[in-house]
Order: structure tokens, then sequence, then C-alpha cells
């Protein structure tokens, strides 16, 4: 094994910290099945997921990874398919030659019982296999969920060791179908057995949520309604469907982002401390925050759809509705804004913006504390209101901005900010990719950062009644040209529930002045 | 071209208030021409600000003093500490054609006639409005404002008298001499300076406090576990232990400067940004604080440190100027109680020395535990800190989830600095500052009779008591953290400090 030594103590720590844990002992087996193992998200995220964990040695030793597909592959065949995205350093030529030692692949039908018990017998003929524990992730298109996940409580479990089932959205497309779905995988497997992933909740800053909300006495008096004014959750790519919007329009911006990622964060900085940093006690509070949240109205939501920019280069100029997949006269949108209200103690009356979209101004995701204003001013009205931003991405940081006095001769107050800019802060830490954090997660046992039925099915409620009113109505969404900020409806409607925007800050990154 | 517009704004900032400036003359009179303090801090800092534009156009400058004299003289005594650029010498000349210089003696009314005299001869010198420095040892201000009162008050303009510390060694001695003062001089006339009053971060806390939401619920006993102010020097009395000798550092530092800190951070907001509404905040909040009992003390004299460099090795008591056997601490931590609804109960920590392991002064807060933590005891307190010098800064201590595959909470900070945030800015010496706001009539940063009487009153008891019973002092290593004692009453009253956490300076971590 060729680890760097310092590496290799901050990992020796980090596998102590994560297998203090009894169920996740060292020397069991450990089956990884990847479900769809010749597809895009196999190749793109998982193989080089697991690689990259294997080389860190934070899997348990014995760990083996079976693929499963339709296609006649070979584990070489799939190591040529993943080698461009596992970015491998010429030192780590043995070791990759470890983890593919370690891999097998097995073809087989979804819907074929046959080939399950294939897979089975094919487990139990792996070192160990007979009383390993067992990882089974579902990169698979949700067509044929219901057969897979049949087929593997039917043939596939562990009876010694345990089973946990990885599965990736959409989680059906309304409350009636993911409900559907849900009882499905309830009627084979229990709660404990199933990681539902978004990934968001891989994200270093989503992660800190909790630690910033429930780690400072600070902030402990003003996150409520007396002190904040609203709170807007923002996700912004720069960039359209780029000649995969057939795929798209069937879901729309928010099955895509909204009412999972969004929804995910509002939960985190809306929910109140739980009793334990335990799974169930953190999934309790996220669910009970969501049951005080009414589904959303027309009235509160703007919808966009981007339209190309005759001064732009390349896919700039192309409107959505120029993507040859996407169905003439498509009314999909690809951006919205929508106010959510959690009527509980907490939080009456504060709205929750939630902003979304492709081909927008910039890449962005970030969570935005607005406070109120200062009561009895005696600066003449020049204080602007406080903020607290943790910007997911790009360029992780969490600032608070806000007034002091103007330096130099003045004694006026002007704006500037109180920064942590982890690229400067944590220069030489290195932040896992979400996918790394979650799948060890699985390896733990630790459903934290994964999503429970029930905050689901909430989920669902809450956004189902305005998509069934959207696809039954067809309403027009307002154009926006690609790379702009969207439609200003938008910006009026977060105006009109109370959000100021001055647009007399900008942030400085301190570092680079 | 830039800098002159910034000061162009300025200029409208700071005149287009009228009674600064109504095209009349003004005079500035150093009393006390020929002294330290004149030739350090108060001529270059007049150059500095006709430099820059900032003193109305027809501003003269005069100087007294017993020494006889010429501008040249002066001239020569201040230039190295003026700083003066090459392209800037044709305005040092017309800054020092501005310049006259009278000698006389400050117990003769003569003198002063005469000084009235010159100041009328002065171009609009019987209109103008006249300010007065007293750049005086303590023992000639009686005689020196009494005569200024008699001779030497502008009859149509205004008068200003700024005075420096000491006022006085005790509450008597203070008391009296502001009494005297205000036989000759209204309250709107007398400047008193306490130059911390004019630091960049200093003036800031107002705005910290009062300009910002999120401040506001947080800052009282319910949130804030103690308040620290302290003033640290990393060099000893370098001989001139004598005069220090004769004050210590309660009165140097702490009854002054960390005093005032301490009314900013503790104070009530004000009405308005008025001088007067200001100081009457600053005002109560100090009767709420009750004299320093001497329990809640711990005085410290520093010795030499026999490994240590230079003045390093030196205690003291080595100091040949410093009376033999003297028990004067140049060490103290003393624990105040504002006793009122915001803070009863709450800690407020004043720590001053010299000969001590750094340079730092600075305010600090630091909050409550988490209530109900379910990190398992692994966060540490919140602290909001302030730093006034060097390298002035605010940041926010907190509690962070340790970046990487884990998750546990461990400490960092939300930081300004402000040599990189605000890396073109000029920031003034505390004395531009201040002579700039006598010349606008702004009293917000000067210290009021009442304010004074308060502070003498919180701190004289216990200066009898010392000096009564030649308290000995705990002896510390020069350069060290001071004596252990002081630590463990700032723990025993409430302070936490765990030493895991050292603030690092964010910029340094990108090459």
């Amino acid at each position: 094994m060729t680890i760097p030594l310092s590496r290799s103590e901050v990992f020796g720590e980090l596998r102590k910290e994560l297998y203090e844990d009894e169920k996740f002992r060292q020397s069991d087996a450990h089956i990884f099945i990847i479900m769809g193992a010749s597809g895009d998200l196999a190749k793109k995220k998982i193989y080089p997921t697991l690689w990259w964990l294997f080389r860190d040695g934070l899997l348990p030793e014995e760990t083996y990874f079976v693929g499963f597909a339709r296609s006649e592959l070979t584990v070489d065949a799939i190591r040529a398919a993943t080698m461009p995205y596992l970015k491998v350093a010429d030192s780590e030529a043995e070791r990759l030659a470890t983890f593919f030692s370690r891999n097998t692949y097995i073809s087989g039908r979804y819907t074929d019982e046959g080939s399950f018990a294939k897979l089975h017998t094919h487990i139990l003929s792996l070192p160990g296999g007979g009383e390993a524990n067992r990882l089974f992730y579902l990169a698979l298109p949700p067509t044929v969920y219901h057969d897979v996940s049949k087929n593997i409580k039917h043939h596939c479990m562990s009876t010694k060791g345990w089973n946990r089932i990885i599965v990736e959205k959409p989680f059906g497309r309304d409350l009636a179908s993911s409900q559907e779905l849900s009882t499905h995988l309830s009627g084979l497997f229990t709660e404990d057995q199933i990681y539902r992933i978004d990934h968001y909740l891989g994200k270093e800053m989503v992660q800190n949520l909790m630690v910033l909300r429930f780690g400072n006495r600070i902030f402990g008096p003003i996150w409520n309604r007396d002190s904040v004014a609203c709170v807007v959750l923002t996700f912004k790519e720069p960039f359209g469907t780029q000649g995969r919007g057939g795929y798209f329009d069937d879901f729309g911006i928010i099955r895509d982002v909204m009412q999972n990622h969004l929804l995910q964060i509002l939960c985190l900085v809306a929910m109140e401390k739980p009793a334990s940093t335990s799974s169930d006690d953190v999934r309790d509070e996220k669910v009970k925050v969501l049951k005080c949240i009414a589904p959303v109205t027309m009235s509160d939501v703007v919808l966009g759809q981007y339209e190309g920019d005759p001064n732009g280069e390349g896919d700039a100029k192309l409107s959505y509705l120029d993507d040859p997949t996407v169905p003439k006269g498509s009314t999909q949108a690809t951006f919205a804004t929508v106010v959510l209200y959690v009527h509980n103690e907490r939080w009456d009356g504060v709205p929750f913006i939630l902003r979304c979209g492709k081909a927008l101004n910039e890449r962005k995701a970030e969570v935005r504390l607005q406070f109120t204003d200062v009561p009895g001013d005696i600066f003449g009205n020049q204080c602007r209101r406080n903020e607290l931003v943790v910007r997911v991405q790009p360029n992780e940081a969490v600032y608070a901005k806000m007034m002091s006095k103007k330096p130099g001769v003045y004694f006026s107050p002007e704006e500037t900010e109180l920064d942590l800019t982890y690229k400067s802060r944590y220069k030489d830490v290195k932040l896992p990719d979400a996918y790394e954090r979650l799948i060890l997660d699985v390896f733990c046992g630790s459903q934290m950062h994964f999503v429970r039925s029930d905050e689901l099915r909430e989920a669902w409620r809450i956004f189902t009644p305005l998509l069934h009113q959207i696809e039954n109505e067809k309403p027009r969404p307002l154009p926006y040209r690609y790379g702009s900020r969207g439609p200003p409806e938008a910006d009026e409607l977060s105006k009109k529930v109370g959000f100021r925007y001055e647009g007399t800050y900008r942030w400085v990154n301190p570092h680079r002045l | 071209m830039t800098r002159s517009e910034v000061l162009g704004r300025l200029r409208t900032e700071l005149y287009g208030d009228r009674p600064a400036h109504g095209g009349g003359a003004h005079l500035f009179i150093v009393l006390g021409a020929s002294g330290d303090l004149a030739k350090k801090k108060i001529y270059p800092t007049l150059w500095w600000l006709f430099r820059d534009g900032l003193l109305p156009e027809n501003t003269y400058f005069v100087g007294f003093a017993r020494s006889k004299l010429s501008v040249e003289d002066i001239k020569k005594a201040c230039l190295p500490y003026m700083k003066v650029a090459e392209d800037e010498s044709e305005c040092l000349s017309a800054f020092f054609s501005r310049n006259s210089y009278l000698s006389g003696r400050y117990d003769e009314g003569d003198s002063f006639s005469q000084l009235d005299a010159h100041l009328s001869s002065l171009p609009g010198g019987a209109d103008a409005n006249r300010l007065f420095y007293l750049a005086l040892p303590p023992t000639v201000y009686h005689r020196v404002s009494a005569n200024i009162g008699t001779h030497c008050m502008s009859l149509k303009g205004w008068t200003r008298v700024i005075v420096e510390k000491p006022f006085g060694r005790d509450l008597q001695s203070s008391q009296e001499l502001s009494a005297h003062l205000s036989s000759l001089f209204k309250e709107e006339q007398i400047y008193r300076i306490d130059h911390y009053l004019g630091k960049e971060m200093v003036q800031n806390l107002m705005v910290l406090r009062f300009g910002n939401r999120i401040f506001g619920p947080i800052w009282n006993r319910s949130s804030v576990a103690a308040v620290v102010l302290t003033f640290k020097e990393p060099f000893g009395t370098q001989g001139r232990g004598g005069y220090f000798d004769d004050f210590g550092i309660i009165r140097d530092v702490m009854q002054n400067h960390l005093l005032q800190m301490l009314s900013l951070v503790a104070m009530e907001k004000p009405a308005s940004t008025s001088s007067d509404d200001v100081r009457d905040e600053k005002v109560k909040v100090l009767k709420c604080v009750a004299p320093v009992a001497m329990s809640d003390v711990v005085l410290g004299q520093y010795v030499g440190d026999p490994e240590g460099q230079g003045p390093a090795k030196l205690g003291y008591l080595d100091d040949p100027t410093v009376p033999k056997g003297s028990c004067t601490p140049t060490f103290a931590t003393t624990v105040l109680y504002v006793r009122n609804e915001r803070w009863d109960g709450v800690p407020f920590i004043l720590r001053c020395g010299k000969a001590l392991n750094e340079r730092k002064a600075e305010v600090r807060l630091q909050f409550t535990d988490v209530p109900g933590d379910i990190f398992g005891e692994r966060c540490v307190r919140n602290e909001l800190v302030v730093r006034v010098q060097p390298d002035e800064a605010i940041y926010l201590k907190m509690t962070t989830k340790k970046p990487g595959v884990y998750f546990s909470p461990e400490e960092t900070e939300l930081d300004l600095t402000y040599r990189n945030r605000y890396k073109d800015v000029k920031l003034p010496d505390a004395y531009e500052r201040l002579i700039l706001d006598v010349f606008c009539g702004s009293q917000m940063h000067f210290v009021r009779s009442d304010e004074l009487r308060e502070a003498w009153r919180i701190f004289t008891p216990l200066l009898h008591h010392i000096e009564g019973q030649k308290t000995p002092p705990i002896p510390y290593t020069y350069g060290s953290r001071g004596p252990p004692e002081a630590d463990e009453l700032m723990q025993n009253v409430g302070f936490h400090y765990k030493g895991s956490y050292q603030w690092v300076k964010p910029h340094s971590a990108c090459s």
C-alpha cells in the first residue's frame, strides 16, 4: 500500500472515529453490489467513489465489489469505461490493480429471478461471502425499481450480515407515485435498510448547517421570527439542458432541484434542535418542521423558461425549446421561485424563498438568512440588514454581512463582512465529494444524511398540488434570457414577501485584495 | 487625484455643518510647544491635517513655552516625527509660514496678555476661533487655565481648551481640577483627551453594537459570560520609571483607557449620536459600577528575565529612576461588575501591564455555553473579539463542522482583518481624529467632567488602599503573560480559557 504517511495518519484517526461503532467491525466481509454497473451514474460517480474510498483505506479491509447489468461485460470493460473519471495518480497504479482485483461482474436481467439467484450464488462464492454484509446500490432507471428490489429481497439478502439498499431519485413524480414506491420498498425492507440519496446532504456546507446552528450560542437567540426577516435558498446553474432536455422535460426544475435539495436545506435551517445527533432524532425534527408547511399555492410561485441570448456564445444562443429532444411547445419550467411558510412558533410569518434555475448568470448554491432592521436606529437610516450566508458551492464559505464604522476619519456605518472562506482558512484540507461521504455513511450504518420515508412523503405533499396544477393548466412560463438573473417577476415576488435587496453590497474575497 | 477626491468628500462631510467653518480664522495655540508631546504628537498631527486640507482655510498655529525658541527650532525638533514626503516640501513651507512662537511664563498674567496681543495681530485674529492645547505638566494646569480664562479668550469666535491626562491622581484632586476648570470654562469648551477614544476600533464599538441587528439579542447577561478588556505592552519603563512610579499602571491605563472601552461595550443605546446623548449613557453605566474591591484585584511588578535580551534582563526596580523598594504595580487585573438589568453578575475583567509577552489591546466578549448541547461537550464558547491594536480586526470565534469526512465540531472564526479588507484605506492616527473633532466642535470622543468623576470614584478607594498598605505586587518575568494569579482570578469569576484556539490569519493560509 503506497499511502503517504501524513495522509494515512489522518485516515487512521478517521478510521478510529468511523469504526468506533460496533456495527462496523473491520474484520467482517462487505460486498458492494452495483445494480446498473454499465450505466452513466456507475461509471461517473459510483465506481470512482468506491475507488477513492478504497484507495484511502476508508473501507473495511474485506470489501468486494460486484457489478450487475444486462450487458455482457467484463471487469476490464468496466475499468475502461470508468477510468477517465478515476483520477489515478501514477503512484497509485498498484493500489488500483488491487481494487480491480476485488471487482467482479455478473450480467443478468432485472426482471429475471434466475439472474438474481445467479447473483446470490456468485456473492456466496466470494471470500467471507456467506456471512458478509451486503450493500446494493440501485443505479437504475426508476422503471425497474420494483422488480429489482423485489428480486433482491427474494434472492440476494445476506442471512448472517446486514443488508442495505441505496436508492437514487427520482422517487416517484408526485405524492401518489412516491407513496406507492415507498410502500413497495417497505414491504420488502425495513426503514433502517433503506438509504435514499439526496446528494446535497453529502455536501460540506449542508452538513455544516447543523453544527453552525446548534454549536454556537450566539445564533440561538436570533434564529427565529423575531430577528429573521426571510430566508433565501438558492440554486443556480449557468448552463442549459445541453441536449438532455428530453429527460429533463419529464420532470421540470421543481422536481429536479426544489422538492429535494432546496427543501432539505430548508429543513436543516428551520428545524428544532434534535434530542441527539442520532439519525432518527435528527430526521424526526426534519419531518416535524415539514409537517408545519402547507402546500405551495400558485400565487407564491414564479415560473420561467430560458430563451437563447442572441449575443451569446455557443450554447447560450439556444433556447430550451431549441433543444431537439424537448417536445415542441413545451411549457416546462427551467426556473422557479417559490415562497413557503413554516407555520410554527419559531417561524410563523417568515418567508422561506426557494429559487432555482438553469441557464442563469452564475453557478451558485447558498443559504441566506436576512435579519430584520435595527430597531431604534441612531445612524440616520444608513444601516443595512445583517445577513448570514452559507455558500454551499462553489467556493465553500460562511460570512456574516454586517455594519461597521467606515474606516478612516469618518463616523458613519458601512457594510462589511466577517468571513470564513474554506479555500483560504482550510487550504490543505481535502473536502471529499458528496458521494464519498454518503457511501461511507452507508458502510457505517449512519442514516442521518439520507431521506427517510416520512420525510419524502412530506416533501411530496408540499409540492404535489402545485405540480398537478401546473400540469393541468400548463401556464406559460415567463421567458428569461440565457445567462441572466431570471425573470424580474421573481425578484418582485421576493421583494413583495419581505426580502430587501439593496444592491449596495458585493462580497469581496478579502484574500484577493 | 484619488486622495484629494477622498479628502474633498471628507471636508464636505465634516464641514457641511456651518459652525465649524464660517470663513473665519482659527488659531491653534500649543502651550508647552517645546515639550515632548508637542514635538512628537501635536505638531506632526497638525502638519498632517494641514497637508491633507482637513483644517479650515485660515488656520494659524502659535507655540508658547518658557524657552526662547524660534519657529526654526520648533521645525527642527519636530521634523523627525513628521514623515514628510519629497513632494510635500512646498506644503511644509506653507505650514510653517503659518506658525509663530512666543515665549513666556506659565504663571505670569503678562505673558498671556502678550499672547493675546499676538493672537489678535494674526490675520482675522481678533474674531478668530481659538483652540488651546495644554501640552503641559499637571503642575501648571491651574495657572495656565486661569491665565487663558483671564487674558486669551476669543471675543467674537469660540474658545476651546484641550487638556491631557493625568486629570488629578484620585477623586479629590480630580474634582478639584474639574471645579477649577469649570469656573473658567463651560463644559462645551473643555476637551479632555483620552486618545483611545480616537482609535479606529474603539470608535467602531458603537457602530458594531448599535448598527447590527444580530448583536442586539445577545449583548446582555443572558448570553455573555464575561467581558475581557486587555492592554499589554511588551516593554518595560525603559528608563522613565521615575515618572511612572508616581502613577502606576492603574492610573496610567486602567482608570481611563480600559474603563472607556468598558463604557462603550456596556452602555445602553443613546437617544442619538449627539455628544451629550452618548456621554449621558456612558456616565449612566459607570454609575452602576461599584468601587473595585481588593479581593477582585491582582497586582504584579516585573522582574528581569535572566535569559532575556537587552532590556528584558532588567526588572522594574533595576530602573535607576525608580525609588528603591517601590511597590508600584506594573501589572493589574481587576474585575468590575455593572449592577444593572443588562449586566448584573457579568464580570468585566480589566487587565493591563508592561513588560508582557506581546503588544495588544483588545475587547473580548465571551459568550455562555450552548444550552442543551448535542455534540458531546466538544463545543467551546463563542467569542467576539475587537482588536484595537496592533493589526485592527474583528473576529467571531465560533464552532463549525470539522471540514472533511468528519461530523464533529471544531473552532474557527469569521474574520475581518482591516489590513486585508481595507488594504488601501489610510487609518488616521488617534490624535488626527481627535484634533479634527475639536475643530468641528464634536465632543463625543472626549471625556466629560461627570464621566471623569465616576471613573475616579470607582478606582480611588483601591488606589488609596494600595498606597496606604503598600501592597506588595506579585513578581512576574519580563516577557511573560503576567502572574498566574491573574489567570486564576479570571477563571474564578467565570472566564473559560481553554488555550486550544489560536487566531489564524486567514490570508496567510494562501500564499
